[in-house]
């Protein structure tokens, strides 16, 4: 699964002929190991386990009877309609959480930069109180937000005369309700992360675009965005893969419900291992959902490695 | 000139509605902490109600919610201070020393960060058993630390990469040592970043709850263990959780509070520029 | 010279690593100190609620006369199973006593996670004199045998049933509901009222909880009498058309609700009828909590042949790995024991045991005005399926039954297509 990727050979040479050698590898070296080891320890030995696991068709506690299926686990998922459904709602609600998160998100840290620094600080700590409130109690205050007899949302929405929306209670709009609840609790990561990005932009381009005679959104799309990419694509690689991993909260709001139409891979796989005691399938669920996401978020990792070069 | 305005008047239009958007379910949560049981559902909501604390009583009575505020502390400083130590070194170590396979490593830390949940739990159970550290500390912070590094690494690469190499060069053309000029010149302006690493990982931690239960025993629960049980499945106790929720969530937003303005002002932000 | 300042900042950071962590282990004390009677300490598993906290009482109680340490280990129920079969799977012996449904028995036993207790509730010296193993209701010990061994103590009973506001029924001019029909005319009356009738329709546990008992209603069940499954039956499919055209008289939101949900609509009177179980009926009545206590009345679930009610039930077992076996099935005997149990319904009235002997006490009907009703449902007791595949039947119908009450799928066709996929297995 690891994408094994060598750095151009005429860096490596360079690193040979450069002044600091072979004692500042080994610095190099020690710096890294203890994150590797963690790492290693934590995930990836774990993977390993998923990868083994996921070609046995057993149960937790009953090892001893494990069968070995070798791929039947994931055609199993394959052939299974709720399984795909999962794979089909995670796909669009990390699609629609990320758009929303990253135009709101980066919107609002834009907004803020523009604002004399001591207002737009202390609107960047109101504005990040969300992101510091667990999954647990997102979930405690959306249901209450939720409810159509005493929820705000339902009360706002009969302003416009709108109190018939489906919500977390229709098949076609739970998903959607659970994106909001979703995006409230992510954009202010996105806001303090791009904030942070956007204090390494020296002042002087600013400056020079002004003189240039650039507009707010000239500066934006010319001076900020272009800066910004690197910011931006790790955002997206870790805004994205979280959403594309959504548990807590779907598991506090709706379990899955209605009729599924917000199961997400990790619920299914959650009930595979927990409630039908199927674990190698569910490991199997795993290792597909990592797979999707290696797919999906895979060039941009590369992409990423390699801005290095353009730096 | 009355463009100008339009526009101002439209910022601070978009800024009051996403304040709204932001404060009032958590007004509401920290309202309701104060309410009877009685008063929080009610068709008119009551603007006017008498306060109680015995929520908050509550809170601390039936549960061991003292014991859990300690734990959840030593967690998510332990887990925070350790990975900004290994976010930093390893950041640095992968962006300022030209390793052949910074690159494959980097990308090996970020598929340890695809992992689902749901494949890590058994492997970490069996091996923090197996080590005897079950139900000590260890299993949470160990988990936390594992789950922040990658995103926390990446982060600070981005930042030593954007330091000038010459900046570091000329440090250590000055007298300094490569660790010296590491703590004087490159640590300074990476603090932004080490900030939103600060806040990310604390708020994780503070807040993550599969890891925190399932590898702890009950001396060694953390604050999300606590409100999960007053939450559950079963039923849940609007007062006693809101009261729960508010003690959980306010010393982090006081901490974000603190930090955050080192995001967006940084130290010493102007070295970059020379 | 390189060399040392690298050792330098490799030792500063396996120093703060090791600082960091030891302070974290230093921070796991021990469990509380010796006693002095007995140095047993036995941890107990089960889920955290308002049963939690009256049961601490009683734990409490026990420690105070045996001298044996409890760690009372009440946590969320949807992490409770997860916690459990981690612990039990890799023999941590965490655990010397757990409380399980019906519904995990066979999942667990096929495991070998549990004492077989049948020897041990036969003898005296571990349940005391006054015991009195007979007294336990019949269908309670059943749901707990495996292959004629008894892996838990039966302990706790719940059975979801139709909850009403009196007064607004008879303001209505409306009588208390029996029957499909009648039941839908009540629903229907308050819908266009405004209001309707709460129900636990998410995709969960309580609507296929409300199935099983809808299909004793009319009986009928999940299997036919081969024990194959025969969810095409008529007598089936009219049963979830039922399910969906009370789904329509549903309180605003009932589709995404679950017990809780239910529970809350009911005690702030937003509600005046809806299906609860028995379970969460403490609060309802609890004039602090509660804007209807004392107006409420309890009907059996509609049923078109006889009332039924639902086997939904909690047990003590104790864990094969524990390292205190007897000892923690004397603390299982003692929580089972009559007087324990009374008091366990003293103090949290919609606490129901499998007791016989107490289902007519004055002492515990007087605070539970519900109690008839469920000895009435229960004299038609049912489980929900219980085959070590069941789960995957019951997720199926669970979702299922989502489909029908809030996209208005078709029941035959949903239930044609759960028996299509499944059958083969059933």
């Amino acid at each position: 699964m690891t994408r094994i990727q060598l750095a151009p050979r005429g860096r490596a040479q360079r690193r040979s002929t450069s002044s600091y050698a072979r004692k500042d590898l080994r610095l190099a070296l020690y710096l890294v190991l203890p994150a590797a080891a963690a790492i290693f320890i934590v995930m990836i030995v774990p993977l390993g386990f998923a990868l083994i696991a996921s070609t046995f068709e057993y149960s937790l506690g009953q090892e001893e009877s494990a069968v070995f299926v070798f791929l039947d686990n994931y055609a199993k998922f394959f052939a299974d309609p709720v399984a795909i459904s999962s794979l089909l709602n995670t796909a669009l609600f990390t699609v629609m959480s990320l758009f929303l998160c990253m135009l709101i998100g980066v919107g609002m840290s834009v907004l803020l930069k523009s604002l004399n620094p001591r207002t737009g600080n202390i609107l960047r700590a109101i504005f990040a109180m969300p992101l510091l409130i667990s999954p647990i109690i997102v979930s405690l205050i959306w249901r209450y937000m939720y409810d159509p007899t005493y929820g705000l949302v339902y009360y706002v929405l009969s302003w416009f005369g709108l109190e018939e929306w489906g919500g977390l209670t229709d098949t076609t709009t739970a998903l959607f309700s659970i994106v909001i609840t979703d995006v409230w609790h992510a954009v202010p990561f996105i806001i303090l992360v791009t904030s942070a990005g956007l204090t390494v932009i020296p002042e002087e381009l600013y400056e020079a675009a002004r003189i240039d005679g650039a507009g707010t959104i000239g500066t934006l799309v010319n001076v900020t965005l272009p800066l910004l990419v690197k910011t931006l694509i790790v955002l997206i690689l870790i805004r994205g893969t979280d959403a594309f991993r959504v548990f807590d909260l779907i598991y506090g709001l709706t379990g899955g419900g209605p009729a599924n139409s917000t199961s997400s891979l990790s619920i299914y796989a959650y009930k595979q291992a927990y409630e039908n005691n199927e674990m190698g399938y569910a490991m199997a669920v795993a290792m597909i959902t990592l797979i999707a996401l290696v797919i999906l978020f895979g060039p941009l990792m590369r992409n990423s490695a390699r801005s290095k070069g353009d730096s | 000139m009355t463009k100008r305005a339009l526009v101002t008047i439209a910022k601070w239009l978009v800024i009051v509605l996403f304040l709204l958007w932001t404060v009032v379910p958590i007004a509401l949560i920290i309202v309701n902490s104060f309410k009877r049981a009685k008063d929080i559902f009610t068709d008119v909501p009551k603007i006017f109600f008498e306060p109680t604390l015995d929520n908050y009583v509550n809170a601390f009575t039936k549960s061991d919610f003292g014991l859990y505020f300690i734990n959840s502390t030593v967690v998510a400083v332990c887990s925070t201070f350790i990975v900004i130590v290994l976010a930093t070194f390893a950041s640095y170590g992968l962006t300022s020393f030209e390793l052949r396979f910074a690159n494959s490593v980097a990308n090996g830390f970020l598929v340890g960060k695809l992992v689902p949940g749901i494949a890590m739990m058994l492997p970490i159970f069996v091996i923090i058993n197996a080590v005897g550290l079950r139900g000590t500390l260890v299993g949470p912070v160990l988990a936390h630390v594992a789950l922040n590094l990658p995103f926390a690494v990446w982060l600070l690469m981005g930042f030593f990469r954007d330091i000038p190499r010459e900046l570091e060069h000329a440090a250590m053309i000055d007298g300094c040592t490569r660790m010296q000029a590491f703590w004087r010149v490159m640590l300074p302006v990476v603090v932004p970043g080490i900030a939103a690493v600060f806040i990310l990982s604390a708020q994780y931690s503070w807040n993550e709850l599969l890891f925190s239960l399932q590898l702890t025993t009950l001396e060694t629960y953390t604050l999300p263990v606590g409100i999960a049980s007053f939450v559950g499945a079963i039923s849940v106790d609007w007062g006693l959780s809101s009261a729960a929720a508010t003690v959980t969530m306010v010393p982090m937003i006081i901490i974000g509070f603190f930090v955050q303005k080192y995001i967006a002002e940084g130290t010493t932000g102007g070295a970059v520029k020379g | 010279m390189r060399k040392s300042r690298g050792s330098v900042a490799i030792g500063l950071a396996a120093l703060m690593a090791l600082t960091g962590l030891t302070a974290c282990a230093s921070e796991a004390e021990e469990p509380a100190a010796e006693s002095p009677q007995s140095d047993i300490t036995l941890t107990v598993s089960r889920w955290a609620g308002p049963q939690a906290d009256a049961q601490q009482e009683l734990l409490d109680q026990y420690s105070a006369e045996t001298g044996v340490t409890i760690r009372f280990d009440a946590i969320d129920y949807g992490q409770l199973k997860q916690k459990q079969t981690l612990n039990m799977s890799t023999a941590t012996g965490e655990y010397d006593l757990i409380y399980v449904p019906e519904a995990w028995v066979g999942e667990y036993t096929e495991a070998d996670y549990l004492t077989d207790l049948s020897d041990f509730v036969t003898d005296e010296a571990l349940t005391g004199p006054d015991w009195d193993f007979a007294d336990f209701n019949e269908s309670g010990v059943e749901v707990y045998t495996r292959d004629g061994a008894l892996y838990a103590l039966p302990y706790f009973v719940q059975t979801p049933l139709v909850v009403f506001d009196e007064e607004a029924l008879d303001a209505a001019g409306l009588e208390a509901p029996s029957t499909w029909d009648e039941t839908l005319e009540v629903a229907k009356y308050f819908k266009e009222q405004g209001s309707g009738i709460a129900l636990p329709f998410r995709q969960g546990s309580a609507i296929v909880n409300i199935m099983a008992v809808l299909l004793a209603g009319n009986d009928t069940d999940f299997f036919d009498e081969s024990g194959a499954l025969d969810l095409t039956n008529p007598d089936v499919v009219e049963a979830v058309e039922f399910i969906q055209e009370l789904s329509q008289y549903g309180l605003e939101g009932s589709n995404a609700w679950h017990w809780d949900e239910v529970n809350k609509a009911l005690q702030f009177g937003q509600a005046p009828i809806g299906i609860l179980t028995s379970g969460l009926f403490t609060a309802l009545e609890n004039p602090d909590e509660s804007n209807v206590a004392g107006k409420l009345a309890y009907a059996p679930l509609p049923y078109s042949e006889t009332p039924a009610g639902l086997l939904q039930t909690w047990g003590w077992a104790v864990p094969a790995d524990s390292k205190h076996q007897e000892e923690a099935f004397k603390l299982g005997a003692w929580l089972t024991s009559k007087a324990a149990q009374k008091e366990m319904g003293t103090i949290d009235p919609s606490f129901i045991s499998f007791r016989e002997s107490l289902y007519t006490d004055a002492d515990l009907t007087a605070n539970a005005p519900w109690l008839p009703t469920v000895q009435e449902a229960l004299a038609k007791g049912v489980t929900v399926p219980l085959q070590p595949n069941a789960p995957a039947l019951t997720d199926a119908l669970s979702v299922g039954l989502s489909g029908v009450v809030s996209s208005g799928e078709d029941p035959a066709t949903m239930l044609q297509g759960i028996q299509d996929t499944l059958a083969s297995q059933f």
